[in-house]
C-alpha cells in the first residue's frame, strides 16, 4: 500500500476505533502513570517506584492475585462446561424448548448484587438449604455455608450469573453445525463424547474461546459478589483495590488496579491459547 | 458374507406411515440402488438401514445378524451423505482416517490404508488441505474414501451425484462401480435419477408411497414392468385402460384399447379383464408391420438428434413416439404398428 492509502484507512478509522482507543488508553495511561506516583489527586506528584515495591512485598496482594485467578479460572470453567451440554441439547427445537431457553437465561437479567442476596438467604444458617438437608436427614444441625473459606459460594454465583452467557454464545455455534456432520462422525464409531471432543468443541472453539474470555475477564474482576458472600479471610483484587481508594491511598490502589487489568489480559489469552491447544489436539492452527 | 436381509420393516412418524411391509434381501457384492420420486421414503429405508431410525415393526439383518436396534456406530456399514458431510476442521487426510482412529487402529496400518486409499482415489496430493480447498468432485472422492478405508460390510449412498455437474456425475458413477466391484461390497444406493439408476445398478428398487412397485435388474424393469407408476417413472411409456377380450392361443391376449384392438404377447397374465396394459415409445416400428397397426396423426414434433420426439393423435388419444426418421412433421398421417412383445399387460384397474 503506497503511503496515501495508508493515510486514507487511519482517516477513515480514526473517527470509530481512534476513539475507543483514545479513551481505553486514556485510562490505561493514567492507571499506570499513578501507580507510579503520577497525577496524585491528593499530594506530590512524581515518578517513583514505591508503592510497586511496597505491594510486591505484601502476602495479602498475592493471595489476592492468586485467588481472584482462581475465581476467574474456575468460573469461566465451569459456566462454560454447564452450557456445552445444554446448547447441544437446545441444538434442535422441541416442544417448550424457547421456555427452557428463556428460563436458563434469565439470570442475565438479574442483578449480580441482588444475586448474591438471594443466594445468602439460601445458604445462610437458618436458610432454606440447611432446612432442606435437615428435613432430608442428612445433617443434624444447620452448617455454615456462606462465605466459605475456599470461595466455593462465589464459584456456584459467577456460574449461575454467566453460564447463560455461555450458553447464548455457544448454542448458536452448536446450531450451525449441520446434522449430517455429527450423522458422519456417529457412522464412522464416533460416541457420544468422541462426537463432543472431536466434533463439536473443534466446530465451536471460537464461541468457547470468547466465552471463556468474557466469563474470565467478568469473574476475576468481581466485586459485588465477593463484598456480600465471599470469604472473609481473603479479598478478590477488586476488593483490595477498594480497600486502598477508600483509604485514600490512591496510588497503591492504582498498582492493583493495573494488576488487575494485567491478570485479565494475560489470563484470558492464556485460557484461549489452552482452550485451542487442547481440542486441536497439541496444535494452535 | 454382507447380505442384508429387511423383513417386514414398517416405518411410522406419528400418523404419517413412511414406509410399508418392506421386505427384500440383497446379496454379497450386489448392488442396489433405490429410487423413486422424493417422499417415497427411499432416504428413510436407507435411514433404516444405517441406524440412523429404529423401525416401528420388523426386522434388519446384516451378514445375518438382527442389527434393528443396533447403534450406527455399531453397525458394518459406512453412509457417503449426499452433502459429503466432511469435517470442515479436519484435514483430508484427517477427515479419512477418523474412522480408523475411533476403531484404535494402529498408527503403521492406518498410515499405510490412507496412502493406498489416497492412491485409489487420486487424492495423494490433497492429504494436508482442507475440505473447502477442494472442488466437489474432489469432496466428493473424499468421502467416498473415508467410508470405503473402514472396509465395511455394506456401504450406503445418500443421492451421492447430486450437487456434481453432469459431466463429472458421469466419471463419478463410473468411479463408484469400479470401487465397488472391486472391494466386492455390498451396495444400497439412493437417487431419484432414473438414468443413474439403470446405468448404476445390478437391481433397481422402485419405491412409491412408502411401498416396493418393484425390484428388478434395469433391463427388466424396463422391458417389463410390473406397474404402470413403474412404466411411466422409468423411461417414457404409453399407458392406456385396456379390455382383454380373448386369449387367441396360449400367452397371446386379444386386447380392447383405444387405439383400436391390439395383441399382447408379453409373456405376462392379465391380472383381471379391465387392466393397464402400455408400450415404449421406441418400440414403435413406422409402416413396417402388419399386426397391432393404427394410423397416428403427428401433432408436434421434437428433433432430439440421433432421435425425434413425436406427439401423435389416435382417434382422440395422445401418444408418444420415438423414431430415427427426422422427416416427418406435423400435420402428416403416419402407419403405425407394435409387436405383440411390446404391448406389456400391467396391473388390473
Amino acid at each position: 500500500m503506497t503511503l496515501r492509502k495508508w493515510v486514507t484507512v487511519i482517516a477513515l478509522l480514526t473517527p470509530g476505533l481512534g476513539l475507543i482507543i483514545a479513551m481505553i488508553g486514556t485510562v490505561v495511561y493514567m492507571a499506570i502513570a499513578q501507580s507510579f506516583g503520577l497525577y496524585s489527586l491528593l499530594g506530590d506528584s512524581e515518578f517513583s517506584t514505591e508503592f510497586w515495591d511496597k505491594m510486591l512485598g505484601r502476602r495479602a496482594y498475592y493471595k489476592s492475585v492468586k485467588y481472584s485467578l482462581y475465581i476467574g479460572t474456575f468460573s469461566a470453567i465451569l459456566s462454560v462446561a454447564l452450557a456445552y451440554p445444554l446448547a447441544i441439547w437446545l441444538r434442535k427445537p422441541f416442544k417448550g424448548s424457547l421456555a427452557v431457553g428463556a428460563i436458563l437465561k434469565a439470570p442475565l437479567l438479574v442483578p449480580g448484587l441482588v444475586a448474591a442476596f438471594l443466594f445468602i438467604n439460601v445458604i445462610s444458617y437458618n436458610g432454606i438449604l440447611n432446612q432442606f438437608m435437615q428435613w432430608l436427614g442428612l445433617w443434624d444441625e444447620p452448617h455454615r455455608l456462606q462465605n466459605d473459606r475456599n470461595g466455593f459460594g462465589i464459584l456456584v454465583l459467577q456460574t449461575w450469573k454467566q453460564m447463560p452467557f455461555a450458553l447464548l454464545l455457544l448454542t448458536s455455534a452448536v446450531q450451525g453445525i449441520s446434522d449430517d456432520i455429527l450423522d458422519a462422525a456417529r457412522d464412522l464409531g464416533a460416541g457420544t463424547f468422541a462426537r463432543f471432543r472431536k466434533i463439536i468443541a473443534p466446530m465451536t472453539i471460537s464461541a468457547m474461546q470468547a466465552a471463556l474470555v468474557i466469563i474470565f475477564i467478568g469473574a476475576v474482576a468481581d466485586f459485588s459478589f465477593q463484598v456480600i458472600a465471599g470469604p472473609t479471610n481473603r479479598q478478590s483484587l477488586a476488593q483490595f483495590m477498594v480497600f486502598f481508594k477508600d483509604s485514600g491511598r490512591w496510588h497503591d490502589a492504582a498498582v492493583v488496579g493495573v494488576t488487575l487489568m494485567g491478570a485479565a489480559l494475560f489470563g484470558s489469552a492464556l485460557l484461549a491459547v489452552a482452550a485451542r491447544f487442547v481440542l486441536k489436539g497439541g496444535r494452535l492452527k | 458374507m454382507s447380505t442384508i436381509d429387511i423383513e417386514g420393516l414398517e416405518m411410522r412418524f406419528g400418523v404419517f406411515t413412511a414406509l410399508k411391509d418392506i421386505s427384500v434381501s440383497v446379496k454379497e457384492g450386489e448392488f442396489v440402488t433405490l429410487l423413486g420420486p422424493s417422499g417415497c421414503g427411499k432416504t428413510t429405508l436407507l435411514k433404516l438401514i444405517s441406524g440412523f431410525l429404529t423401525p416401528t415393526n420388523g426386522s434388519i439383518k446384516i451378514a445375518n445378524k438382527d442389527v434393528t436396534l443396533t447403534p450406527p456406530e455399531h453397525r458394518d456399514t459406512a453412509l457417503c451423505f449426499q452433502s459429503y458431510a466432511l469435517f470442515p476442521h479436519l484435514t483430508i487426510g484427517d477427515n479419512i482416517e477418523f474412522g480408523l482412529k475411533q476403531q484404535k487402529i494402529s498408527k503403521p496400518e492406518r498410515g499405510r490404508r490412507l496412502a493406498e486409499m489416497a492412491g485409489q482415489l487420486a487424492l495423494d496430493a490433497q492429504l494436508d488441505k482442507l475440505p473447502n480447498q477442494l472442488s466437489g468432485g474432489q469432496q466428493q472422492r473424499v468421502a467416498l474414501g473415508r467410508a470405503l478405508i473402514m472396509r465395511p460390510g455394506v456401504i450406503l449412498f445418500d443421492e451421492p451425484l447430486s450437487n456434481l455437474d453432469a459431466k463429472l456425475r458421469d466419471s463419478v458413477r463410473v468411479e463408484i462401480r469400479r470401487i465397488q466391484r472391486e472391494n466386492n461390497l455390498t451396495a444400497v444406493y439412493v437417487t431419484h435419477d432414473q438414468s443413474e439408476a439403470l446405468a448404476m445398478s445390478d437391481r433397481v428398487m422402485v419405491l412409491n408411497g412408502g411401498v416396493i412397485e418393484q425390484c428388478a435388474p434395469p433391463e427388466e424393469l424396463y422391458n417389463a414392468p410390473a406397474t404402470s407408476f413403474v412404466a411411466d417413472f422409468i423411461g417414457g411409456a404409453n399407458i392406456m385402460e385396456v379390455e382383454v377380450t380373448d386369449e387367441t392361443e396360449p400367452g397371446v391376449y386379444k386386447l380392447n384399447t383405444p387405439l383400436g384392438v391390439l395383441i399382447s404377447k408379453s409373456g405376462r397374465v392379465p391380472a383381471g379383464k379391465r387392466i393397464r396394459a402400455c408400450w415404449r415409445p421406441e418400440s414403435v416400428k413406422l409402416g413396417e408391420l402388419s399386426v397391432n397397426t393404427f394410423t397416428a396423426k403427428v401433432t408436434d414434433r421434437q428433433f432430439q438428434g440421433s432421435y425425434t420426439d413425436l406427439h401423435v393423435d389416435v382417434n382422440g388419444h395422445s401418444c408418444g413416439l420415438k423414431t430415427p426418421n427426422p422427416n416427418i412433421f406435423p400435420g402428416e398421417n403416419i402407419d403405425c404398428g407394435l409387436d405383440p412383445s411390446d404391448v406389456i399387460l400391467l396391473e388390473a384397474i
